[in-house]
């Protein structure tokens, strides 16, 4: 027997040593992660926004925000999620700025009556840009819309084609910018389709998925009888057009109506009420959308040879009925000053 | 066999006493099993204490509870009077590794053969140069010198028990506890076991309490027997007493009745048998052995008659008396003083009648060199 | 349909061969996330389980039964949870720690220690109780025993940690929540094919997908083996 020390001996030998030494290792490790992490938390020029699947999942925010960084050398992090849970986010103070398209929630955002302890959630909306709905279906059109139908009639056939059974309306149904819009068209000829059509999923059908999921169920339809109609925002539409060869545009906004539209707006997170929000940076953000140079970007920005957003900054009170457009004006120029001189 | 009851009277100090002892299972169905009840005995150092019983009569319980494996229900241990039921978790680890507890079916780590005889001393905080000595000594003396290195569950049966006694061996223990060791064992095993067992009788400091169901084995390595049945202790003596004055009928019907003398045995070089001094007698058996014996020869074997015996061919003959006479119905017992010795002889009630045999009448017994057997 | 399958995988190989920093980014995240969480799990549910394990005491039904329930735990109320407590107007939102790796690794981690808490507990439990008494006869003080015991059943510990391993790299629900599906950041295999999927950008879905399921692959592979291999 050779008197070699084998190297296990040693291990066991110092076992604690060795036990020591590895929660050293990993207590530090993890240690400086979440140190790393906090810090960043912390990082001015780190900032949190959440926004709609609709924005993200088109390209648009991972074309925008490089140049926003080049500029400014803020870093930003995107939530990509429903326009209801983004507003959420902003409440919670899990975001430093929203960018939304649920007009009316955005409102209540910023009211400092619906905010909390008298203040509100948000603090100046800046409207960004629109794009707009479309109604989609098969080509066999069950409730028979025709090109030019004013929305009102569009929507009025869409209830007596669901009314007698020939055909079904996909909804969201997940509280997102898409379904408040849906929501509004049922409104306006006084139907609320959750208890109208309540338990007959054969007539409405809420999905509770993204916008991709109920493009494709209703491309799939139940029974694929081929009746099968839903809302979609034109970028998320240009996205799989080319996959779902059956559906096509129904209904679009004709000119000089604008209940189709779908206007976006970035609101930044109140610091009175959530302290550790990096409102200055979420500022300049909201500064380099709404400036000229954001603006054109926004423009040109192609998706499939497509044009999906239109910049609407200081133009909204002409194509989406904005009220507070001379406001915003004041509010925002000054953050604009130091995008001036950039040329897209 | 005087002498040697002297010496261990000198020498009692009780190191180990067990007192009222009992201990009870639940079944799954929440009914009690009495596994022991009522146990009450005391071992003293440097002794050979055996429990014999049938399969299920409670030995390894016992030994269990002993090695601090279980707990008792009731009932007290003491060890140089310490109560070893009282003792704290850590103070257990200190007793237990005073004792050291062989069982029936050899475990093994899984790992070498250095590393599992390594085992007791190393967790007992030696370093590997001061035992890496030691266990290359007993791994030589077990015989599986050159197999250090092979993985001790790849061994055979037999092999793999003599591990497991070596990892007991090597810890150099206070008390032994073996569990039916030799159960399973072949005939080159059972040798080495013996050995083992006989080099830890030899030294007065160990102390061994080992279990067994074969009342040889029992004969062989006891100071004194416990005959356990059923969970309680029907007997304790001496093997002599056991096997020739069974106390009740399952003693005598589990051991058998034995005669069993302790002499030293001298070797006649010209008759190639051996010369078995017993105190006052000389007895010759075929069995060549020599130094301190046992002698064990059945009842059965020994015959008896009233007038001398002429040109018998058995080599033991003994004049003596007859002191007892037990009626077991066909069978009678008759207990006959030889000088200093008491012989327990078998016959048929016919026979007695036939003989005319009486408590006091005088007579002869023969036995052949061949059924003296030397343990 | 079966065309853009095929197209998906092709464009899935060449995305991971060309080294696409994208994919790999999202493949760095995945390990760095659920294999921090597991070992760090592993660190601390290992020496608990194995102690609940080895000792008898009161109580030690109701604790096997705790960890049992929450050995099912739903990953998405795991996610819900710890978003509610790192957000920040939750109790720990000061630490900001939401939507980064730390609150995904803290997910996981959670997730994963009534795994190895249980797989260990079981480990141990079902050594031969033998081996545990000669263990003991030999000596062994409760320390000792214990690593003897977890040496015995390394197998069946590293069993449990694939499995809470595997739970961990393809659980999509909680790391969503918590992570909240940042690009460079905190976007994994799992998040990454739900977005891509919405975008209908299938062929990085599917590149994710084939990598997901050659890990889940490598870890089934390697607990058969751990099972069947005779020693």
């Amino acid at each position: 027997m050779s008197t070699r020390k084998p190297l296990k001996q040693l291990i066991s030998e110092h076992k604690t040593a060795v036990i020591l030494a590895l929660i050293i290792v990993v207590g530090g490790s993890i240690g400086t992660y979440f140190a790393i992490d906090y810090l960043n938390a912390q990082n001015p020029e780190k900032i949190t926004l959440a926004t709609t699947t609709s924005t993200y999942d088109s390209g648009l925010l991972d074309y925008l925000l490089p140049k926003f960084t080049e500029q400014t050398g803020i870093q930003i992090k995107v939530l990509s999620v429903g326009t209801g849970t983004a507003i959420q986010y902003g409440k919670d103070g899990n975001a430093d700025v929203i960018l939304v398209h649920s007009r009316s929630r955005e409102d209540d955002f910023v009211n400092v009556s619906l905010g909390e302890n008298g203040l509100p959630y948000g603090i100046h909306r800046a409207c960004i840009m629109f794009n707009d709905f479309i109604i989609v279906g098969h080509e066999t059109n069950p409730a028979n819309l025709q090109s030019g139908d004013s929305i009102t009639t569009v929507i009025t056939k869409l209830r007596n084609a669901i009314d007698t059974g020939n055909m079904t309306f996909y909804s969201r149904g997940d509280d997102s910018g898409t379904h408040s819009k849906e929501k509004a068209l049922w409104a306006g000829i006084g139907v609320v389709p959750a208890t109208r059509w309540a338990n007959q999923p054969d007539k409405y059908t809420e999905t509770g998925q993204g916008m991709a999921a109920t493009l494709l169920m209703t491309y799939e339809d139940v029974d694929a009888a081929h009746e099968g109609y839903t809302i979609v925002d034109r970028g998320t539409w240009l996205s799989f057009y080319e996959d779902y060869i059956s559906l096509n545009i129904l209904a679009e906004s004709i000119v000089g109506e604008d209940l189709l539209l779908n206007p976006y707006g970035a609101i930044p997170v109140n610091p009175v009420l959530h302290p550790h929000v990096k409102f200055l940076s979420a500022c300049r953000f909201v500064g380099f959308l709404t400036s000229p140079y954001g603006q054109t970007l926004i423009n040109a920005y192609r998706k499939n040879n497509q044009i999906l957003f239109h910049a609407s900054f200081g133009t909204c009170n002409h194509n989406c009925s904005c009220s507070t457009t001379t406001d915003e004006i004041t509010i925002w120029t000054p953050f604009q000053a130091e995008f001036a001189d950039l040329i897209v | 066999m005087d002498l040697l009851v002297y010496k261990l009277e000198l020498i009692k100090i009780k190191l180990l006493e067990v007192k009222n002892l009992k201990k009870e299972f639940y079944k799954g169905d929440k009914s009690i099993i009495e596994v022991l009840s009522d146990i009450n005995f005391s071992v003293n150092k440097g002794e050979c204490f055996v429990t014999i019983g049938p399969n299920g009569s409670g030995k390894t319980t016992l030994l269990r509870i002993i090695g601090l494996l279980e707990s008792p229900t009731l009932g007290q241990i003491f060890y140089n009077k310490k109560d070893l039921t009282k003792i704290s978790r850590k103070e257990k680890v200190e007793y237990r590794r005073k004792f050291s507890f062989v069982r029936q079916k050899p475990v093994v780590r899984n790992t070498t053969v250095f590393n599992n005889i390594a085992y007791g001393p190393k967790v007992r905080g030696m370093k590997y140069d001061e035992y890496q000595k030691l266990v290359n000594e007993i791994i030589e003396f077990i015989g599986l010198k050159g197999m250090e290195n092979k993985n001790a569950r790849s061994l055979s049966g037999g092999e793999m028990q003599r591990v497991a006694i070596a990892m007991n061996f090597v810890i150099n223990p206070e008390i032994y506890l073996l569990d039916e060791v030799s159960a399973n064992l072949d005939s080159m095993n059972i040798k080495l076991l013996d050995d083992f067992i006989m080099r830890i009788k030899q030294d007065k400091e160990k102390t061994i309490i080992m279990s067994t169901h074969d009342p040889l084995e029992a004969i062989k390595y006891a100071d004194r027997i416990a005959v356990l049945n059923n969970g309680q202790i029907t007997q304790i003596g001496r093997p002599n007493e056991i096997f020739t004055a069974p106390k009740d009928e399952f003693t005598a019907l589990f051991v058998g009745y034995e005669n069993i003398l302790y002499g030293i045995a001298e070797l006649d070089k010209t008759t190639g048998l051996s010369q078995i001094k017993v105190n006052d007698l000389i007895i010759t058996a075929s069995s060549q052995q020599e130094g301190e014996v046992k002698v064990c020869i059945r009842p059965e074997s020994i015959g008896i008659v009233k007038e001398p015996p002429k040109n018998t061919s058995y080599r033991n003959t003994f004049k003596g008396a007859i002191e007892n006479i037990r009626e077991l119905g066909n069978i009678c017992h008759l207990i006959v003083i030889c000088k200093s010795e008491k012989f327990l002889i078998a016959i048929t009630e016919l026979s007695r009648k036939n003989l005319k045999l009486e408590i006091d009448s005088e007579v002869f017994i023969n036995f052949k060199a061949t059924d003296v057997k030397i343990l | 349909m079966a065309n853009e399958i095929i197209e998906g995988i092709l464009e899935g190989l060449r995305l991971i061969f060309t080294f696409d920093p994208e994919v790999w980014g999202v493949i760095e995240v995945s390990f760095r996330v659920s294999l921090t969480s597991t070992l760090l799990a592993a660190l601390i549910a290992l020496p608990i389980g194995s102690f609940i394990g080895l000792r008898e005491f009161k109580g030690k039904k109701e604790v096997t039964n705790l960890i049992n329930t929450f050995m099912g735990f739903p990953p998405v109320v795991m996610g819900l949870v710890i978003y509610l407590l790192l957000s920040r107007s939750g109790p720990f939102g000061v630490l900001g720690l939401l939507y980064s790796t730390s609150a995904m690794i803290i997910a996981q981690f959670l997730l994963a220690v009534p795994i190895i808490m249980g797989t260990a507990k079981a480990a141990i439990e079902s050594v031969d109780p033998t081996l545990k008494e000669t263990v003991l006869s030999l000596g062994a003080n409760e320390r000792q025993l214990w690593w003897e015991l977890i040496k015995h059943s390394k197998k069946s510990i590293i069993a449990g940690f694939l499995v809470a391993f595997g739970q961990a790299i393809s659980e999509v629900g909680a790391v969503m929540i918590v992570g909240g599906n940042i690009r460079w950041e905190t976007r994994t295999f799992t998040t990454s094919i739900v977005l891509q999927t919405r975008m209908g950008e299938f062929g990085m879905a599917i590149a994710l997908g084939v990598i997901l399921i050659t890990i889940a692959f490598i870890v089934n592979y390697g607990l058969t083996r751990l099972q069947t291999r005779v020693d």
